[in-house]
């Protein structure tokens, strides 16, 4: 195998040398060329293989659509939505799509994974419909100029930085709110699954209690103030620390918010699905580039869906970490006040300095 | 288990720089060097576009629609759309030693290939002396540029044996790009 290797890199070097010499200025020769093979890295490398991959995954997704198109069989099809899965994972890997806001919104937000996941689906979803949308658009958008990128539909950029910077405020007004003491920090943002949420936690709780190390904090707000919904009588423990308030409002505005952030992290389309979309359209492939993009959505959701919930159990297990046995804790609190602040603020600021950056307004 | 690999993820891609590639448009390139010794004059950069962005182009070129782009409807269409890529300079660096290199992209020519579309360009480098790089790089990442497969880089006229054409990742001011094609002339350092 060495002298095989040896023996080929030998014919190589003589290859190079005998094309290095002076050449006659009519012909267009190959000339030398070394391919440099040091890497700059892992990361050079790491980054080149994605990209790659994604320029294969793009070549074989258009394969399968004339596949498709010339009458070849299902498996065709099948095999091309595999690829757009997966491909659609990897190309989420890379800037945009959402998931900085995303992994900023549950940092300040309490949250169960179930929550992260069901955003995720919502945010491929609402790309999938985006997607579709600009195509009908597609004229006015791409006729402007290729390299603007397709997805510069006037309003949609600005819709979707707004939204996401009112939800930022609105974060931030929550913040503060709990760190007034009008509302308990771990309420902040979302009482709709806390019903559920908090029921979890206070069967834990409970479960603790009978195990005589239940914690006793009380956040001075009666269940008398959370319209008289008890659920003393399913845990039988008065700390009850508000998780389960659970008035109906809240829950509802905290799904509210949440769909909206999904809205507004998705609305901007992939301008990679929109192209396939296109190309399905033209060669009257609408139902098949309709799964596709559909498939290569759900991937784009996968890759939020994993930073989502991890930005979900980084926050849970941090403030696991400090509450320690010590719940309620002047530093358990201070943590938590840190996040939901950090989280406010990092997605007011995408928000508001992506909406400057979009009206092109000098920011200093 | 599956706590802990969803926090590896997480922390793998919160901590990654935001230069991990999501292009749209694949275009692969040939390079077509014009050479005098150790200088070169210009070169011929043809761009292929991937089959969802020629399919795109082809119906934008295409204003009938009747499969066939003349050329008063390349005419019509090539400026307007190809605008923003020239004020992108074509994503085209070219860096000379004292990193001040004189060039421009003398034309541009749409190609209309059976399977995909391309683009043509002529580029002048005004006898650019030996050492220098060029680089086709898009910033946002929406453009992906790689070299098209063997042969993909191609000279005219003589050149100096001392001379080396070197593919690959750039380095220093040219970091991040990951194909640049430079000339070394004279004995290695």
């Amino acid at each position: 195998m060495t002298d095989r290797l040896a023996c080929a890199l030998c014919i190589l070097a003589i290859v190079v040398c005998a094309t290095t010499g002076t050449m006659n200025a009519d012909e267009a020769t190959l000339p030398a060329v070394e391919i440099v093979t040091e890497d700059g890295g892992l990361w050079e490398r790491w980054t080149e293989a994605i990209v790659a991959f994604q320029r294969r995954a793009n070549t074989e997704v258009a394969r399968h659509m004339n596949a498709i198109d010339s009458g070849q069989s299902l498996g065709a099809f099948f095999l091309g939505l595999a690829i757009a899965f997966v491909y659609g994972v990897f190309h989420a890997f890379g800037p945009g799509h959402g998931k900085f806001i995303i992994v900023s919104y549950f940092l300040g937000r309490d949250a169960r994974v179930g929550r992260g996941i069901v955003m995720a689906i919502q945010v491929a979803i609402v790309h999938v419909i985006a997607a579709i949308v600009i195509v009908w658009l597609a004229d006015i958008t791409l006729q402007a100029g290729f390299g603007i990128g397709l997805a510069e539909v006037p309003g949609v950029r600005a819709a979707s930085f707004l939204i996401i910077a009112a939800i930022g405020l609105y974060m931030l007004y929550q913040a503060f709110r709990a760190a007034l003491g009008y509302i308990d920090p771990s309420e902040v943002g979302h009482g709709h699954s806390h019903a559920q949420e908090g029921h979890a936690r206070n069967h834990e709780d409970a479960h603790r209690e009978e195990h005589g190390h239940g914690h006793a904090h009380s956040h001075g707000h009666s269940h008398e103030e959370n319209h008289g919904h008890s659920h003393h009588e399913n845990h039988g423990h008065s700390h009850g620390h508000a998780h389960a308030h659970g008035h109906g409002h809240a829950a509802e505005a905290s799904k509210v918010e949440s769909g909206l952030m999904a809205v507004a992290a998705g609305i901007v389309p992939c301008p990679g699905a929109v192209l396939i979309m296109l190309y399905a359209v033209a060669n009257d492939m609408i139902y098949p580039g309709f799964l596709l993009v559909a498939a290569m959505s759900l991937g784009i959701g996968l890759t939020i869906c994993s930073l989502g919930v991890g930005a979900i159990i980084a926050r849970q297990s941090a403030l696991r970490l400090v509450e320690g046995d010590g719940a309620g804790s002047s530093g358990a609190l201070l943590v938590r006040h840190g996040f939901n602040f950090g989280g406010a603020i990092i997605v007011t600021l995408i928000g508001l300095v992506s909406f400057v950056a979009f009206l092109d307004v000098p920011l200093g | 288990m599956l706590r802990k690999f969803l926090m590896s993820t997480f922390l793998v891609l919160v901590i990654s720089p935001p230069v991990l590639a999501n292009p749209d448009v694949w275009v692969t390139t040939t390079w077509h060097f014009r050479m005098a010794e150790q200088s070169a004059s210009g070169f011929t950069l043809e761009w292929t576009f991937d089959p969802f962005a020629s399919s795109y182009l082809f119906t934008v070129f295409d204003a009938d629609g009747y499969g066939t782009v003349t050329s008063e409807e390349a005419q019509a269409k090539e400026d307007g759309l190809f605008a923003p890529l020239a004020e992108e300079d074509w994503y085209l660096t070219i860096l000379g030693s004292d990193e001040s290199a004189s060039w421009h992209v003398q034309h541009v020519e749409p190609v209309f290939e059976p399977e995909n579309f391309g683009l043509r360009l002529t580029v002048s480098l005004n006898d650019l002396q030996a050492p220098f790089v060029a680089s086709l790089h898009d910033d946002i990442l929406f453009f992906d540029f790689s070299f098209a497969g063997d042969g993909f880089l191609t000279v005219e006229g003589p050149v100096d044996p001392t001379c080396r054409f070197v593919a690959g990742p750039g380095t220093g001011a040219l970091e991040g790009h990951l194909s640049t094609i430079t000339l070394r002339c004279g004995d290695p350092p």
